[in-house]
């Protein structure tokens, strides 16, 4: 088929007018007094943290409906821009920044990596936009990252892992410590505080190997750590990486050798490894659906969901549901999108969305914060029956002073 | 280190190796034949992956999925040589570069779609799980499989393409197409032959990896890039060179992880870099 100029013409002719158009109707749509508030939300959606991106989709996705169905905030609609930030720190800062730039979003929320967080996290800080972070990352909370316009939902590595350990070596004068860990932000961070507890309690450090965010064949790390006998192996890593290496050192036997500790394990990341690995495994988590049976707020929040999804929250589901409420209700009594005023009214808040009371500390915006203490059960109860929970720890009791983390 | 660590390092890296071999000789042997470079190797292993997966799933049986997703993908390889990448032959590698890129992409985008970012689920086999002693330590059944399903796979190439009417028309397509013809054999169907076959051992080798490494969409990425590797050292278009260069990559990369685990993912392309420039046309090439 062969066109003519004639009809090329009028064709681009024909398509500019209709663009025209269709501009002038959006511009009319937009003088309407209810402009939507914009959270825009960067998430991995494809990579190695994949599935639990999309439970944080979901939780985020609740929150906005929730408010929607209400009539909005401020008397309008609430819109959620979710973008796949591909698990990548450069990914990540080009979609935040088209978000802010062209998509003009009031706010940002999400993110999952700790590396891809602090990236969206310098450009949300130099636009002074609200971010409020739902990844784990020590440095988010201190300067020179610390920004005054970001919240941190999640807990710290620090937090984590320290709960985790002191847990672990509650005896642990003498006790052999093998870390294998993912060489990020992430990993590097929780190895950090494994450190310093191992440190403290007076254990011993017997290996410590990073391997490559995103691995998936780890078994010729693992002979390395049979033959070191360590009486606890600890896999800092998360998503994909925590199936393949659990998986793959449960294979080799090691969970008859050492307690197999990690810092969280996501949900989607536990129903893929099955009973048969989980088994044993201990981990901390900021939440685990089961919590229900001690908190009526969590029993809530499950039915909420899962009567949307199918499904039960996950940590980083109830992470970006409460995140993105807490901020929507900070817009509501406030009366304003301006993220000076939001942030002002939301430092030092106390709230409940999901679980038991947490706070925002006022120094470094972190949510303080109960943690739980999860081992896998041999014989799960129903399919996502998967943890019993075997301690709660107090967020106070694990949180670095401000003046630690470099805060006056 | 003991000697039994050091047994254990060994036998762990011939296993690694093992997948890379199978991937590498389909590579090797599409290049071989097609003289293309087939970018969407990696799709086809995840795809391979995929369909054993389902295959177990709907049938509960393994053995028969180990059985579907090769000949399933030859079928696709059949047909996608058929369609697309056999009629840019004569045009220069570039073509089939970007051809083969394009099919692995539309591939990956299409399993998203289909299936989401997240894949299915995939064991190991009940019969295949738990450990055997080996002597000096104990090791999982299933890795000892692969091993073992690898040797198949090589020998049944060997039997194939030097004992089989068809292996000979392969074998002469590569030395020379045009005489080949001239004597009478079809040769379109001689390359559509090998690029199916070439596929089928990539979806193979996805399908064996899948229990172990877990099924998603991404999951051919790196393989890719590795099995090029074990493909060049080994010697484009040589069996024999992808089957020593798989293992001996398998071998050293795991040392790598015993001694000096930062190296261990770019000793690859360091033994890549050597075999370049101590004999350009890799251990076994001819040319």
């Amino acid at each position: 088929m062969r066109i003519t100029r004639r009809e090329f013409l009028r064709g681009v002719v024909a398509g500019g007018t209709a663009l025209a158009i269709s501009g002038t109707l959006r511009s009319i749509a937009h003088a309407a007094p209810r402009e939507p508030i914009r959270i825009g939300f960067p998430a991995p959606l494809t990579g190695a943290f994949a599935d639990e991106a999309n439970y944080m989709v979901q939780g985020a996705t609740l929150a906005v409906e929730e408010f929607n169905r209400a009539g909005g905030v401020l008397g309008r609609p609430v819109e959620l821009l979710v973008r796949d930030d591909r698990l990548s720190p450069d990914e990540g800062a080009r979609r935040a920044l088209e978000l802010i730039e062209r998509e003009r979003v009031h706010f940002l929320a999400g993110v999952l990596s700790a590396a891809v967080q602090l990236a969206v996290n310098e450009v949300a800080k130099r636009h002074r936009r609200i971010f409020v972070s739902t990844s784990q990352s020590d440095k988010i909370v201190m300067p020179p990252d610390f920004s005054p316009w970001t919240f941190h939902e999640a807990l710290t590595p620090w937090m984590t892992s320290t709960a985790l350990a002191r847990h672990v070596l509650r005896e642990g004068r003498g006790k052999r410590v093998y870390i294998l860990y993912a060489d990020y932000a992430y990993g590097q961070e929780h190895t950090a505080a494994w450190r310093r507890v191992i440190g403290e309690v007076g254990a011993t450090l017997v290996g410590v190997d990073p391997h490559p965010l995103g691995t998936t064949d780890y078994s010729a790390y693992l002979p390395k750590i049979v033959a070191a006998r360590p009486d606890v192996l600890v896999l800092n890593n998360f998503g994909r990486d925590i199936v393949n290496s659990a998986k793959q050192a449960v294979e080799l036997g090691l969970k008859q050798r050492a307690q197999i500790a990690v810092p969280i394990i996501p949900t989607a990341a536990a129903l893929e490894m099955g009973p048969e690995v989980l088994a044993d495994i201990v981990c901390a988590s900021s939440y685990w659906w089961e919590v229900q049976e001690r908190i009526p707020k969590s029993k809530e929040f499950n039915t909420k969901f899962s009567r949307r999804f199918n499904r039960v929250p996950s940590d980083y589901a109830a992470y970006a549901y409460s995140g993105v409420r807490e901020l929507l209700e900070a817009v509501q009594r406030t009366g304003t999108t301006d993220s000076d005023r939001v942030a002002k009214a939301m430092e030092g808040r106390r709230y409940a969305h999901y679980k038991d009371t947490q706070y925002w500390r006022a120094c470094d915006h972190q949510s303080v914060q109960t943690v739980f203490l999860l081992r896998g059960r041999e014989r799960p109860r129903g399919p996502y029956g998967l943890f019993d929970i075997v301690a709660t720890v107090d967020g106070e009791r694990v949180i670095p002073s401000c003046e630690a983390l470099g805060h006056r | 280190m003991s000697a039994q660590a050091l047994l254990l390092q060994l036998v762990t890296g011939v296993v690694v190796g093992a997948i890379w071999v199978i991937v590498a000789i389909g590579l090797s042997l599409i290049f071989g034949i097609l003289r293309i470079v087939n970018f969407a190797h990696g799709a086809f292993y995840m795809l391979g992956a995929y369909l054993a997966a389902f295959a177990v799933g709907w049938t509960g049986h393994f053995w028969l999925a180990l059985l579907v997703a090769p000949l399933s993908m030859a079928a696709l390889g059949v047909l996608v040589e058929r369609g697309l990448v056999g009629r840019l032959y004569g045009r220069g590698l570039v073509y089939s570069v970007l051809a083969t890129y394009a099919v692995s992409l539309v591939i990956i985008e299409g399993v998203k779609i289909l299936w989401g970012t997240v894949g299915p689920q995939f064991r190991v086999p009940a019969e295949l799980a738990g450990m055997v002693n080996l002597g000096f330590s104990f090791f999982p059944k299933y890795r000892l499989f692969v091993l073992l399903a690898t040797a198949l796979t090589v020998l049944g190439m060997w039997w194939w393409l030097y004992r089989t009417p068809m292996g000979l028309f392969i074998r002469a397509a590569s030395q020379d197409p045009l005489m080949t013809q001239a004597l009478g054999v079809d040769i379109s169907r001689v390359l559509a032959g090998a690029f199916g076959a070439g596929v089928a051992l990539a979806g193979l080798g996805g399908a064996l990896a899948g229990p172990l490494r877990g099924v998603f969409p991404e999951m051919g990425l790196d393989i890719l890039v590795e099995s090029f590797v074990v493909v060049v050292i080994g010697g484009m278009g040589s069996l024999l060179g992808a089957v020593v260069a798989g293992l001996l990559v398998g071998v050293v990369q795991s040392f790598t992880f015993l001694w000096a685990p930062v190296f261990a993912h770019v000793v690859l392309f360091l033994l890549m870099i050597a075999t370049l420039l101590v004999r350009p046309q890799g251990l076994f090439g001819t040319e």
